[in-house]
């Protein structure tokens, strides 16, 4: 009984936001354009909707005493040396986040329905944000390496074209393939995964990643499961905005506020921390990736709170605080714990949000924290000046100032190379189109 | 040495220079209006607004899509434009008489259609893909279009299709057109060049590379140096100046790790270091290594600052006006900005590499001059194509017309481009607003209330935004009277209020205040020196702790992780239900922070030292003069009543960085409350009166003075001194409370019409509610419109617009011409004080609407608060200054009318005696007109005298209440007469 009202819970929770940003998206498609009053109570309704859903699958969840429960969809295809399954599954983890993402989904659809009225991509907005969620549910839900790959990516996608909403400026568009690119990192170590996982098992068919690690693990080799373990590190770490990549994180508050505190405040940037908790049993066979996934993890929150601490514009600032947390969250997972990470990252995710939704208040609140404290807000930082003498004062700052110099690293050895590489096959193709639609030649 | 001084004085006279093409806006927490193109006040406004659209590459006029539905919406009369083109003609210069009629035609024609571009990669496109050249235009009038099809069927037969025949005429047309612009003997066009105005050699070498490398830093150095507390760990050592500061800073051997772009910055900050350059040499320097040669300094200059306008802008302010910086005045300097900019470019340039791709695009566009001349042809020829068509001429008509006839025509169309054709349109827009303003004013006089039926009389800022709230007081209330005047009352302070942490300038700001004010808690003896109750001090403490914490190593994760849950609460109550969270708010602030009465202490006092100011408080003669400036203003002084309501104005709202730019402009973006209470104080001080008395000005003892603040967000009052009046006072008191709550209800909801476009009608509790919810959510950015649709300025009598619907479009200014004397006396010192600010809200409107994202600062959704200074958009950008687009959305831009009360020879006595306002005016900055006080005759000031003005024929209408003519109407509304008792 339980199982079956879980399942329908479960299945209306999930197509509820998936087929809303579809027709919207279809209704685009066509040239239509709703009206803003139909589409911001519209998603607020859905999101609330799917809220229900989840809080009601939860409770079920609960009552069915499990600690697992395998929704099957059957399989999508099948050749003979390989296969992929369509599976999800529900466990505490899945729900947990689920619930905050719609939670959150439901806040913030309220909140850009208002701050987003009259502006010109409204529609955009609501559009991204629903495939948005739904990659956010795709990945949270996801039984196999496959199907979370596939939420992944349409969630980085969303993310970058949230960061280029502004397109007729060319910082935001620069700014999105900056985050663009560490997503494709990030996602081509997803999909090393993904072969590699599929290779381990040749010639079988490997059951789904998530829901059965009781049966894969004792069937790869150590080789495997270090290579996969590393591999899901890597791309954990551009997704989270961790060290090596911590400098997009401020590059892509270009969207407008809304899209900045969701994304980079709260739930995107939580994704990395997410399928790191997910794939723990992997991680957890590899002494040396819980090493070097806790180091990154300090390492990244070091450098971002003394980065973000030099910053004087309010998104910058917070922005390098949430990287700074999530690194500490990562070690949390390094250590082996659970629960806290878990805690920390709803608590985290919450707290960013608001401050996020807020930084356009930040005069104001100054000035009522004034009339609280009865003056001028204490000075913050002399520290620095009473410990470390001049030069390595300058130094220090200049390195924080500068975030490291990650950026400079990134642009000459990845970003600039393949952007020339992409002009070129842009001019060869733009040749080619000349000689084969025998254009005139401009005079 | 001699010769390197000469080189030297002259940069920072440049730099002075070039500094007035900055924005010189401040530091965004006081938002001043300003005309950004005050520095071209010399010119006439077109020339003006054209001149600036080149230099910063601006839009100068509304755009031709904007035009085009005012065109449609009717807000552009056919009367207007005749006139516009009549003007334009008589400017050509001498025309065959018969060939005005065709002129004024073609004049017509382009402008009530438009006509694509005829070269660019749009008309490409027309030609190629579409059938522009095979069927007529669709907007041609039924006519004209009647006409051509039966000329064109009597030549080729009655029996051929529409679309045939339309075909054919097309090609006879456009063949006629090629043909007539070929012929030399003709016309042959004027071929000019487009003028670029001078750019500055690097940029011409460079390209846009440069800024792509140097602007980033920049930012980052600049925002860093000019913070006022949101980083952490600020700047070390910042008084050194910047140019120091950047130099010890940048000399470490880190660079080529960093920015491998700027890998020789380090050498060259080593010998700025080693030759101790003043800022000033070092630009000097700079430019000599540079290449640039000394004529060209000026240019080179003016470009560096122009590629950040917004930073360098606020470097000059800061520099200017360290009182208005909000914690920390840095010692910022321009020449210092313009020193590090000069050396980071060198950098830039030095490193070989940085511009090798891109180098040679950059100036190929030079193309043959023949090129040129056949492609102006063609477009000519597309103008003549398309004019004719909306004429109705067909190819044989056009073949057969005058020689004379055609060269005229060609040299109209040659000549005309999108930007005249924008200004032409514009013109009309604004005459019209004008002649609807002026007819207004012009109606006949209404009766003045008897002066003994007066129970109490308000004083408002002169704000367009109480215009609603004047007339609903007015019409609840027949026994009130109201006056306008400057929203700082005469008194120019720093003041610092109980919840202020230090004192802030209140008035205009051209004014630099002598004198400082203080509120002084009264209840403080047995809490703290700062009169704060602890609960309140430790929960402001608490809430920096952990804002701060929140963003820190080990603080942040025990509180993210234990608290952050905490938020939910917030989150959902703050975007979900703001009402019922802005209700808790003020229910806990209650708890923890009891309202005291403070103090407001104006007299002068030794024994207080002030912080900014020379003085503290003012003395009884000081007093008595601020006093009688405003009575006798304002033309109160003569029959006073016994309850008189001084109301300053200010707006709350959350999650607004331009929260500011809806305060009080005459309080230079400050609130207006504590002027509006000084005065109070003022007025019912028993010394003051006695010096006034013994002035031969005599305040009746029965009047009393009450202050007051009027939230113009959330439409709500606050009162001062209440707890002080007797008994009798406060009774009337209460009595006129009642009145000012219902008119500020109905002021809500004429402010609702326009938040909901649709027309929607909503009930006067909902609009109370609805007002207010807008201040305290925090999802929205119209917390309200602030000063869009300002349109004209009346300096006269209430009588003249009292009852008069001016839907919140008039600045009203008190003014009696009875009581000034023949030279205008009074008249001088309001157009002195008044002026100012009414024009550079009007301008700043302008210019914010006419081109949002170039002299506005765009859409707020992206803004990135930085250095509690400005906002940018989004991680990096030059720093915003002007309006956002959702402030100016409603607007519609006109520049100022200004009608005042008195007969043209004081005026034109006034304007001989005032320069600056004499300029303006003569520039068309803003236009004049004045009112006959005895009359209705209205003149208006055109190319330097007075001109009868006469009244069109728009006709008032006429309603009971104000209510019944915006209910459920959104868009700008005519002028209406309310108090119709018959209607």
């Amino acid at each position: 009984m339980s199982e079956n009202l879980l399942s329908i819970s479960m299945v209306v929770g999930l197509t509820i936001p998936f087929v809303g940003t579809v027709l919207l998206g279809i209704v685009l498609f066509f040239g239509k354009k709703p009206g803003e009053k139909m589409i911001g109570p519209l998603f607020q309704w859905l999101t609330f909707i799917d809220l229900f859903s989840f809080l009601l699958a939860s409770f079920f969840f609960v009552l069915l005493n499990a600690s697992m429960f395998r929704l099957d969809f059957g399989r999508w295809f099948e050749l003979s040396y390989t296969s992929f399954d369509l599976v999800l599954i529900v466990d505490e983890l899945s729900l947990i986040f689920a619930i905050l993402t719609m939670t959150i989904g439901w806040v913030v659809s309220a909140f850009a329905h208002r701050y987003l009225h009259l502006e010109e991509g409204y529609l955009r907005f609501f559009l991204l944000f629903g495939f948005f969620v739904s990659a956010m549910l795709v990945v949270e839900f996801a039984g196999s390496i496959e199907i979370l790959f596939v939420g992944w990516e349409f969630l980085g996608l969303s993310s970058a074209l949230l960061v280029a909403f502004f397109y007729e400026r060319r910082q935001p568009v620069d700014n999105a393939i900056v985050v663009f690119s560490v997503y494709r990192i990030s996602d081509a170590a997803l999909i090393s995964v993904v072969i590699l996982y599929h290779h381990a098992f040749l010639p079988h068919h490997p059951p789904p990643l998530f829901s059965s690690m009781e049966e894969i693990l004792p069937i790869l080799s150590t080789w495997q499961v270090r290579g996969l373990a590393f591999l899901i590190i890597l791309s954990a770490l551009g997704k989270c905005a961790q060290l090596p990549f911590t400098f997009w994180l401020p590059r892509a508050m270009e969207g407008p506020t809304p899209s900045s505190a969701v994304f980079y405040g709260a739930l995107s940037v939580h994704a990395g921390a997410f399928l790191l908790l997910r794939s723990y049993p992997i991680i957890e066979q590899v002494p040396a990736a819980r090493v070097v996934l806790g180091l990154f993890g300090f390492l990244s929150a070091c450098y971002a709170t003394s980065v973000g601490r030099v910053q004087a514009d309010i998104k910058s600032s917070l922005a390098y605080a949430s990287a700074t947390q999530i690194g500490i969250i990562l070690v949390e997972i390094a250590a082996g714990f659970f629960w806290l990470p878990v805690v920390h990252m709803i608590g985290h995710a919450l707290l960013r949000l608001l401050q996020f939704l807020r930084t356009p208040s930040l005069l104001h609140d100054l000035h009522h924290l004034q009339n609280n404290i009865g003056g001028h807000v204490p000075k913050t930082g002399e520290h620095y000046e009473r410990m470390l003498p001049a030069t390595i004062q300058n130094k220090l700052y200049r390195l924080a100032l500068e975030q490291g110099g990650l950026e400079a690293l990134h642009h000459r050895y990845l970003l600039d190379p393949v952007q020339r590489w992409i002009l070129k096959l842009d001019r060869c193709e733009r040749y080619l189109c000349r000689l084969f639609s025998a254009e005139k030649k401009p005079k | 040495m001699r010769s390197e001084k000469r080189e030297i004085d002259p940069i920072s006279r440049m730099v002075e220079h070039a500094a007035g093409y900055l924005p010189s806006q401040g530091p965004i927490g006081i938002f001043i209006h300003h005309n950004p193109l005050h520095h071209l006040e010399h010119l006439p406004f077109e020339e003006a607004v054209e001149k600036a659209a080149k230099l910063y590459n601006r839009e100068p006029y509304l755009s031709e899509k904007q035009l085009e539905r005012a065109l449609r919406r009717g807000r552009i009369g056919h009367d207007q434009l005749r006139e516009t083109i009549a003007k334009e003609v008589a400017n050509l210069g001498k025309i065959n008489q018969n060939n005005v009629e065709i002129v004024h035609c073609v004049f017509s024609a382009l402008l009530l259609h438009r006509i694509p571009p005829g070269q660019g990669s749009e008309f490409t496109w027309l030609l190629e893909e579409t059938e522009v050249l095979r069927t007529l235009r669709a907007d041609i009038e039924q006519q004209q279009l009647e006409h051509l099809l039966t000329r064109a069927r009597t030549r080729y037969g009655t029996d051929i299709s529409r679309e045939t025949i339309a075909g054919f005429i097309c090609k006879e047309l456009w063949q006629v057109c090629q043909g007539l612009v070929e012929q030399d003997n003709l016309y042959s066009p004027t071929f000019t060049k487009e003028k670029c105005l001078p750019i500055d050699p690097l940029r011409k070498r460079y390209g846009d590379l440069l800024d792509q490398i140097v602007s980033p830093l920049m930012i980052r150095l600049a925002a860093v140096y000019l913070d006022q507390g949101i980083a952490y760990w600020p700047m070390p050592d910042r008084d050194k100046g910047f140019y120091r500061c950047f130099v010890d800073l940048y000399r470490s051997r880190l660079q080529n790790f960093l920015d491998p772009r700027l890998a020789s910055l380090p050498d060259l900050l080593d010998e700025e270091s080693k030759s101790r350059y003043s800022s000033e040499a070092s630009i000097v320097n700079s430019f000599k290594r540079l290449g640039i040669v000394p004529n060209e300094y000026e240019n080179a200059i003016l470009a560096a600052l122009l590629t950040l306008p917004g930073w360098a802008g606020m470097f000059h302010q800061v520099e200017l006006r360290p009182d208005r910086v909000p914690v920390h005045a840095v010692p910022a300097r321009l020449v210092d900005f313009l020193a590090v900019r000069l050396l980071i470019d060198r950098a830039a340039i030095e490193k070989p590499g940085n511009f090798s791709t891109d180098l040679k695009g950059s100036s190929s566009t030079e193309g043959s001059d023949q090129v040129n001349r056949t492609e102006q042809r063609k477009n000519l020829a597309w103008k003549l194509f398309n004019v004719a068509q909306l004429l109705g001429w067909d190819g044989f008509y056009l073949k057969n017309l005058p020689f004379e006839t055609i060269a005229v025509v060609l040299s109209i169309l040659d000549r005309f481009s999108s930007v005249q054709r924008r200004r032409m349109l514009h013109l009309a827009l604004e005459k019209r607003y004008r002649s609807n303003v002026l007819d207004a004013l012009c109606s006949p006089l209404r009766k003045a209330e008897p002066i003994d039926r007066i129970k109490f009389q308000m004083i408002f800022c002169l704000d367009e935004r109480e215009e609603s709230i004047r007339r609903h007081v007015e019409e609840c209330a027949a026994q009130c009277e109201t006056f306008g005047t400057a929203g700082f009352f005469g008194i120019a302070i720093y003041y610092q209020g109980i919840s202020d942490a230090h004192p802030h300038p209140l008035c205009p700001i051209a004014i630099k205040p002598l004198h400082e004010i203080r509120e002084f808690d009264l209840a403080s003896s047995s809490e703290d020196k700062n009169g704060r109750t602890d609960p309140k001090r430790f929960l402001g403490q608490a809430i920096n702790l952990l804002s701060i914490g929140s963003k820190t190593f080990f603080r942040g994760s025990i509180i993210s992780a234990g608290l952050g849950f905490l938020t939910l609460f917030p989150l959902i109550s703050r975007v979900l239900f703001p009402r019922f969270a802005a209700l808790i708010k003020i229910q806990g602030r209650k708890l923890i922070d009891r309202p005291r009465p403070g103090k407001l202490k104006i007299d002068s006092d030794e024994s207080i030292a002030p912080i900014i100011a020379e003085r503290y408080g003012f003395s009884k003669m000081e007093m008595a003069g601020i006093v009688e400036r405003l009575l006798t203003d304002t033309g109160i002084v003569s029959h006073l009543s016994p309850t008189v309501l001084l109301v300053g104005h200010g707006s709350t709202s959350l999650n607004n960085p331009h929260e500011s730019a809806h305060d009080c402009g005459a309080c230079g973006g400050g609130r207006g409350g504590p002027n509006a209470r000084a005065f109070a104080l003022m007025a019912n001080d028993r010394i003051v009166r006695e010096i006034l008395h013994s002035k031969g000005l005599e305040i009746p003892d029965s009047t009393h003075f009450i202050g007051a603040e009027h939230d113009t967000c959330a439409d709500t009052m606050v009162y001062y001194g209440i707890e002080a009046l007797s008994p009798e006072q406060s009774a009337s008191f209460t009595e006129i409370k009642r009145v000012v709550d219902l008119a500020l209800k109905l002021n809500a909801k004429e402010r609702c019409r326009r938040f909901f476009g649709d027309g929607k009608s909503i009930n006067l509790i909902k609009a109370e509610r609805h007002a207010w919810v807008r201040s305290e959510d925090l999802a929205q950015p119209r917390p309200e419109y602030g000063h869009a649709t300002n349109a004209f300025c009346v300096i006269g009598r209430r009588i003249r617009t009292k009852q008069l619907f001016c839907d919140r479009r008039a600045f009203l200014v008190s003014y009696d011409p009875e009581t000034d004397d023949e030279q205008g006396t009074i008249l001088a010192g309001i157009i002195t004080a008044v002026i100012p600010v009414v024009l550079g809200i009007n301008l700043e409107y302008y210019f914010g609407f006419v081109d949002p994202s170039g002299y506005g600062c765009g859409t707020k959704l992206p803004h990135n608060i930085t250095s509690l200074l400005g906002v940018m958009d989004g991680y990096q950008s030059d720093l915003r200054t002007g309006l956002p687009w959702q402030m100016v959305e409603i607007h519609e831009p006109v520049r100022l009318l200004v009608v005042i009360e008195t007969k043209p020879e004081i005026l034109d006595h006034v304007l001989n005696h005032n320069e600056h306002f004499r300029r303006l005016i003569v520039n068309r900055w803003a236009f004049l007109a004045t009112l006959d006080p005895t009359g209705s005759g209205i003149h208006l000031f055109k190319n330097e005298n007075f001109v009868e003005y006469h009244s069109g024929d728009n006709v008032l209408c006429s309603v009971r209440r104000s209510g019944d003519w915006f209910e459920a109407r959104s868009e700008h509304l005519p002028f209406a007469r309310t108090g119709d008792t018959e209607g």
